[in-house]
């Protein structure tokens, strides 16, 4: 088999493999407090995640859908399966995963990156994970990666319980409440005081199941002085029936500590992506988002940082490219509460093929942030006159002593440029994806090299028949 | 009998929590028309249209292609709730049309002046002919100027209100009651709509200078349509007043048609301003430019909210936002959502703002040369409005502005 990242390599039949549904157990389609009792049942919940799940579906049946975004008409959540599990338990070594889905990972890289660039790596397969492994190394770190639904019964108990949707809090919007409802899968790392881990975690979630929902829940507690990459991919096969993905990530970052969470989105474009994420980081702590999002039918995604303590800071990089059927609705909240706080968002948009692109951002600067600066800047790229792109900023500023700046554009590709690069030999098409590319640097170069790569070759993917 | 209204809209709402999507101002009184004087030059056609003609609510829709129902169909800034005050009373329709070549340098002159007991609507039209040129100053003053506005020395760069912890960390939560701008009540209350139409090749340039008294609630709608290659150019200049709504919508439908929006303010005290500003790009070649200039001081809040809209067959438009904000004081609450929405491929689309406090090292710079500190916040929050101002070739409306200031 080639490798994954040459070039030539890349086409959708490696995100769009379909195993067969068999060996699998499916609760009904549906959202009913019975449902939601059956998933604590499966899960061996506490009382209190019970409790806290039967709590969650009282609000998300009080709250309305958002009046401000994509539509989300078509995603009918009687037909939603939020619960669907292969009959395997999860493993520590890919040779004891069905090979049906082993197979599909191997597709996907997941295990050569793991053995060549990745620190440690948890697979899921719709709602449970199937495997889940970290590096013998870094575990004597103190470093802890685990499943969520391990963590929350084992030694990490009350530092989950402590934690678990505090920063996204169920009534913070209607998908919030819904995750909190069914949650289930997703990841927990903590990472001890002082410790650098120097690879990555990489967390990918697949979606196998048609007419199902994902809801993932990822929490990590990056402590005092510490430092970590984490990844998340996650992609699915195309189905002509809604799929959901309203998963959760909770970041905590300690002081002095560094997090970057790096995204590969690339769900198919049957998926309603409804995902919540969000970090609150401490004195002299530093978030920084790195997100790709090319999939999905329709994405609601706006990572939110709330910078709590002095000199806090936050940076986010996002590219997002909305193709034919997409309507893709992403951004970043920043929030400074807290002063000599700093945050910086740079993200590119690309629309083609009648697909919708908004970025949407918000800039808010509370009474103590004094000495706080942020700067946005978001570009837009049109790729036809059938395609649409919008940009929906705003800033909310209740200090004098601040400095913000924020700078928007919008326009299309140089006929300049590519005429320039067609002189040198380069097809027109060709020339075209690499001003792409090159318009969407701001993420590549943040990422580290294998998935630039993968990056770059979904843009390629997105650009074949751009032309005429 | 009272009504509330929703104005301001934004045309793509965003998230609930940030309390930008529209304005509602409560308890609207019953209104009847306001004290209008005007100066006409002699080549400016005046007409009075009367209110049984115009109003739709008296079964009377006015003739198909005459001058009030050209004018009444364009929409304003501020959205249908501001055309249903403006046909709950109505009044007639003042309007000042310009023939077609002419070429008026000499501007019409209107001055309103309203009483805090006496809640007053004015309805007024521009209308310019092919190639013409007209310029409109409208002054909005109280009938007792002398308590109109205090004098720009205050220094409010020290001491802030302390936050709310507990309201900060619900920041950003959709389902949050997060404080925002109140609707108040305040006891003078006033509203205009002024409708412009620039037929091809002709400019308007309208002029607006708004100094009221502090207690008053003031809703200034503007909406334009703009002809092929003509141009339409706006300076207000918001010097006093309680609390300030104004929308300005404006049709760059045909082409190479062209808009210059300029506002300035100065915000002090608890005073509130709530923007809407809308260029909607059909035409080819199309260009619109809006400027936000202003100083907040004392508990001052404003929200601003500009949208360009390329739409469909806007090939080769262009448009640009740019804001600039100092913030005086620890208590102010600025808010700035601009939006660019596009649907068009071959455009150009812009949006700058630098929001904060004075530059440290041109305060340092200053006081080094011997300027006190108030003296020089009080000399920059003057330079934004000169700016502003710069775009008024009428020296009266000049001696007007710098004369208020002090």
């Amino acid at each position: 088999m080639k490798e994954k990242t040459w070039v030539e390599d890349v086409n959708r039949s490696i995100y769009d493999v379909k195993n067969e549904e068999k060996d699998v157990y499916r609760l009904q389609a549906g959202l009913t407090p019975e449902i939601v009792a059956q998933i604590s049942d499966e899960k061996h919940d506490p009382d209190w995640m019970r409790e806290f799940r039967q709590k969650s579906l009282e609000i998300y049946n009080e709250i309305p859908v958002p009046d401000w975004g994509p539509s989300i008409d078509g995603l009918n959540m009687d037909k939603i399966a939020t619960y669907v599990r292969t009959n395997t338990n999860m493993k520590a070594n890919w040779e004891d995963v069905p090979e049906d889905i082993k197979k599909t990972f191997d597709l996907l890289g997941i295990p050569q990156a793991e053995r060549e660039s990745l620190a440690g790596v948890g697979a899921q397969y719709d709602s449970e994970l199937v495997y889940h492994n970290v590096k013998a190394e870094v575990a004597a770190q103190g470093v802890v990666y685990t499943d969520m639904e391990s963590a929350l019964t084992g030694e990490y108990a009350d530092m989950v319980k402590s934690h678990f949707m505090k920063l996204v809090p169920p009534r913070d919007h209607k998908f919030a409440a819904l995750h909190g409802a069914v949650w289930s899968g997703g990841s927990f790392v903590y990472v001890p005081p002082g410790v650098k881990v120097d690879i990555p975690l990489q967390s990918y979630f697949r979606l196998n199941a048609p007419g199902a929902g994902q809801f993932e829940h990822t929490l990590i507690i990056v402590d005092e002085g510490a430092d970590l990459h984490f990844i998340e991919g996650c992609s699915a096969p195309k189905y002509n029936v809604a799929n959901l993905h309203a998963g959760c990530v909770e970041l905590f970052v300690g002081k002095n500590a560094r997090l970057r969470y790096s995204t590969i989105e690339n769900w198919s474009r049957n998926m309603y992506n409804l995902n919540t994420k969000r970090a609150r980081v401490e004195a002299g702590g530093k978030i920084e988002w790195v997100s790709g999002s090319f999939g999905s039918h329709v994405s609601y995604l706006y990572p939110m940082s709330v910078l709590a303590g002095d000199g806090a800071r936050a940076e986010f990089t996002g590219v997002t490219f909305a193709g034919k059927g997409q309507n893709l609705d992403t951004g970043a909240k920043m929030v400074h509460l807290a002063p000599n706080t700093s945050s910086y968002m740079n993200t590119r948009s690309i629309s083609k093929g009648g697909g919708i692109s908004t970025f949407r951002s918000s800039v808010t600067v509370m009474p103590k942030a004094k000495h706080s600066k942020s700067s946005v800047s978001c570009q837009s790229l049109m790729l036809d006159r059938i395609s649409r792109s919008d940009t929906v900023p705003a800033m909310d500023i209740r200090t004098s002593d601040a400095d913000i700046g924020h700078e928007a554009r919008i326009g299309r590709i140089s006929d300049d440029a590519v005429f320039y690069l067609m002189s040198r030999g380069i097809p027109e098409d060709e020339a075209r994806a690499l001003i792409v590319s090159g318009f969407a640097d701001n993420v590549s170069k943040e990422l580290p090299v294998e998935y630039a790569v993968e990056m770059n070759n979904l843009i390629r993917l997105e650009m074949k028949g751009s032309i005429g | 009998m009272e009504m509330d209204m929703t104005i301001n809209r934004l045309p793509a709402p965003t998230w609930n929590w940030l309390h930008v999507n529209e304005a509602t101002v409560k308890g609207v009184p019953a209104l009847q028309a306001g004290r209008m004087e005007d100066e006409t030059p002699e080549t400016i056609e005046k007409q009075v249209i009367s209110r049984d003609v115009w109003n739709c609510d008296n079964k009377k829709q006015p003739d198909a292609g005459t001058l009030s129902a050209e004018l009444l169909q364009i929409p304003g800034g501020m959205g249908a709730d501001m055309d249903q005050l403006m046909a709950k009373n109505p009044t007639d329709l003042h309007t000042w049309t310009i023939a077609a070549g002419v070429k008026e340098s000499a501007p019409v002159r209107l001055h309103f002046t309203y009483e805090p007991d006496a809640p007053a609507q004015d309805l007024i039209g521009i209308c310019a002919e092919e190639d013409s040129e007209i310029t409109v100053i409208m002054d909005f003053r109280g009938a007792d100027m002398d308590s109109a506005h205090g004098k720009l020395t205050d220094d409010e760069t020290n001491g802030s209100k302390p936050g709310n912890t507990a309201a900060d960390d619900r920041v950003g939560c959709e389902q949050s009651e997060y404080p925002t701008v109140s609707d108040s009540k305040l006891s003078g209350f006033a509203a205009i709509q002024t409708k412009i139409s620039a037929k091809k090749g002709a400019k308007v340039h309208l002029v607006q200078i708004q100094r009221l008294p502090e207690n008053f609630t003031f809703l200034n709608d503007v909406g334009t349509d703009c002809g092929e290659d003509a141009l339409i150019d706006t300076v207000q200049v918001v010097l006093g007043g309680g609390d300030t709504y104004m929308g300005m919508r404006t049709d760059l439908g045909a082409k190479a048609s062209s808009l210059e929006s300029k506002v300035g303010y100065l915000l002090d005290k608890k005073e509130k301003l709530d923007l809407n500003y809308l260029a909607y790009h059909t035409g080819a070649k199309t260009t619109s430019r809006m400027d936000v200039s202003g100083v907040l001081r004392g508990e001052s809040q404003k929200l601003f909210r500009g949208t360009i809209d390329f739409r469909n067959g806007s090939v080769g438009a262009k448009g640009d936002e740019k804001e600039d904000v100092l913030l005086f004081s620890d208590n102010v609450i600025n808010r700035t959502v601009p939006l660019i929405l596009c649907e068009e491929e071959d455009v150009e689309g812009n949006h700058g703002a630098t929001i904060g406090k004075l530059d440290e090292a041109l305060l340092f710079y200053l006081s080094s040369r011997g300027i006190a500190e108030e003296e020089i916040y009080e000399m920059m929050a003057r330079a934004r409005i000169d700016a502003i101002c710069s775009g008024i070739v009428d020296e009266k409306t000049q001696e007007l502005v710098q004369g208020y200031l002090g």
